[in-house]
């Protein structure tokens, strides 16, 4: 058995292009080359500030709606706290 | 004189909103707490979206770019933004599942000990309430600048306004001002960006002038590894943060709650993209040497538009201070009347339990607002320094307490309290071979959680059942 719970392939897939691009993009290389005066540094943050919640919009958008849990309302006097 | 009656009147809806959420909430602690669990995806969506747009990313976002240039702001908010997929990948769906109210359920239930059941709960408090006081002081600033009403009198009249809506209308009241406040921002910063662009011939005219102009606008030397611990402290402390954690709470099932957290941020994204790219250039170009880059925003609006709209500007970064204001009040008054004093009002009237809710939002309302008569310096630097001790503190123990099957007891409780201490020890004596406090205290809590997961007993099979039930759906 696996040391951790089963996670979707294309979620795994996602974090980890997700942490590979951010490590990228604090590489000391890419803060020096320019595209139209920008720094391609900010590129690729403006990448990741419309790229990453896109992407992860266009997986979750595309689960199918059996995979989602029915709403499990609480006892609305127990605080919260039962399980 | 119109701005004032615009604000007014913006002020007496969210008053009116509380009012009618009133008997709606106050009889049960999941429609006050999460707003019965019946939030749906677009209604959410524009909600998180108001409470992740504080005044800091609609003032303070222009201010930067003017100031520090654009990669160096799109650092600084891409880290928020990163941090929204790593909640809806680690965290969204099995916090759902839980039907709890607080990251600090979550916390209790994997981690059932009394370090975990008061420390978590002292981390939000101080650390949200750090935050609530430093959008105050944005608030107060400007409604000084634009209206002409004294700093102590804004923030008085703006905390009474969000504490009187939380307080008697809970989580609803909140969605629902909310969802007010992100239309209004979004509408005006995309006006505001259209406009631009179509006086400068091209979405992208204005940048192409402004870097022209002033090539150091567009320029990071040295690349963004300066930015690298601003960056982690946000990517690390959305999926824990405690308001982002009650949203999803509120949403009907994990599939919506997810699909509400990454809507919210290709907005708000789009919102921050618009500000830096189409509108940041403008002030940069007509109004060069400003002596407080804060003002660029409030400048550009003066300069191209009509009084109508500088009064719908300054209700929206009211809007925009109080959307987040009030989700980390709900936040924080949580900390204290459920996560601190919920099993001694669990032996209470439901009526009791509804004063004390009441009584908790309004003293911590209070002391916030007591502060920022008199806020400290430096508030920016201050505030993240609180959200990173609670990513910090946080992150390792909610993250690994979910995917990790050899979490445990000991395990939580060292990551915890290691994240936490260290980040304050780092935070106090200075950098440590260079690296800034998160960047040390997030590796040493995941030791420590390694350490006590695989040395430490191991949990109960009942406790590994009812986690593993959090992945049933996967």
């Amino acid at each position: 058995m696996s040391a951790f719970h089963p996670m979707p392939r294309r979620e795994r897939a996602a974090l980890i292009g997700l942490l590979a691009f951010s490590t990228v993009a604090f590489l000391p290389v890419v803060g020096t080359l320019t595209i139209l005066g920008v720094s391609l540094f900010g590129w690729f943050m403006a990448a990741l500030l419309l790229g990453s919640p896109a992407l992860l919009l266009l997986l979750v958008s595309s689960e199918r709606r059996s995979r989602a849990a029915p709403s499990a309302k609480a006892d609305p006097n127990d605080g919260g706290r039962a399980a | 004189m119109i701005e004032r009656w615009l604000v007014l009147a913006y002020l007496l809806i969210c008053v009116a909103v509380g009012a009618l959420a009133t008997r709606r909430v106050l009889g049960s602690a999941d429609e006050y707490w999460v707003a019965g669990r019946s939030v749906g995806t677009w209604v959410n969506a524009l909600a998180i979206m108001a409470s992740l747009a504080s005044g800091g990313s609609l003032v303070g976002v222009l201010g930067l770019a003017y100031r520090d240039g654009i990669p160096a702001t799109l650092a600084l908010f891409a880290g928020a933004v990163v941090g929204f997929p790593l909640a809806t990948i680690l965290v969204a769906a099995p916090l759902r599942r839980l039907a709890k109210f607080t990251i600090t359920d979550f916390l209790v239930f994997r981690y059932p000990h009394a370090v975990v059941r008061r420390l978590t709960p002292l981390l939000i408090v101080v650390s949200l309430t750090v935050y609530m006081v430093a959008q105050m002081k944005a608030a107060g600033i400007t409604a000084e600048a634009l209206l002409g009403v004294q700093y102590e009198t804004a923030i008085t009249v703006a905390t009474v306004v969000f504490v009187l809506y939380v307080s008697f209308g809970g989580m609803v009241a909140v969605t629902v001002t909310d969802v007010m406040q992100g239309a209004l921002l979004f509408l005006l910063m995309g006006a505001t960006a259209v406009t631009l662009a179509v006086s400068y011939g091209s979405p992208f005219g204005a940048l192409a002038e402004a870097t022209a102009a002033a090539p150091a606008f567009g320029r990071l030397p040295g690349g963004g590894s300066g930015y690298l611990d601003y960056f982690v402290i946000w990517a690390s402390a959305i999926p824990v943060i405690p308001h982002i954690v009650m949203r999803v709470s509120t949403a009907r099932d994990p599939r919506s709650a997810r699909l509400a957290l990454n809507l919210a941020t290709v907005g708000y994204g789009v919102m921050i993209l618009a500000a830096i790219l189409l509108i940041a250039p403008v002030g940069v170009l007509e109004f060069p040497g400003l002596t407080d880059p804060d003002a660029v925003f409030l400048e550009i609006v003066g300069g191209h538009f009509p009084a109508w709209l500088r009064g719908l500007a300054v209700a929206a970064v009211l809007a925009a201070v109080m959307s987040t204001t009030d989700a980390f009040l709900l936040a924080v008054s949580s900390a204290v009347a459920h996560d601190l004093l919920g099993d001694f009002l669990a032996r209470r009237s439901p009526r009791a339990q509804a004063a004390a809710r009441l009584v908790a939002t309004w003293l911590v309302g209070s002391a916030a607002l007591i502060w920022a008569w008199s806020p400290p310096e430096l508030l920016t630097r201050f505030y993240t320094a609180g959200v990173g001790l609670l990513s910090a503190g946080l992150f390792v123990p909610v993250v690994f307490g979910i995917w990790w099957r050899r979490a445990n007891l000991a395990g939580g409780v060292l990551a915890l309290v290691t994240g936490a201490g260290v980040y304050t020890l780092v935070l106090v004596t200075g950098p440590w071979f260079g690296l800034g406090p998160i960047l040390v205290a997030l590796p040493l809590s995941l030791a420590a959680m390694l350490i006590g997961g695989t040395w430490g007993r191991p949990d109960p099979e009942s406790r590994s059942a009812a986690v593993a039930r959090l992945h049933r759906e996967l």
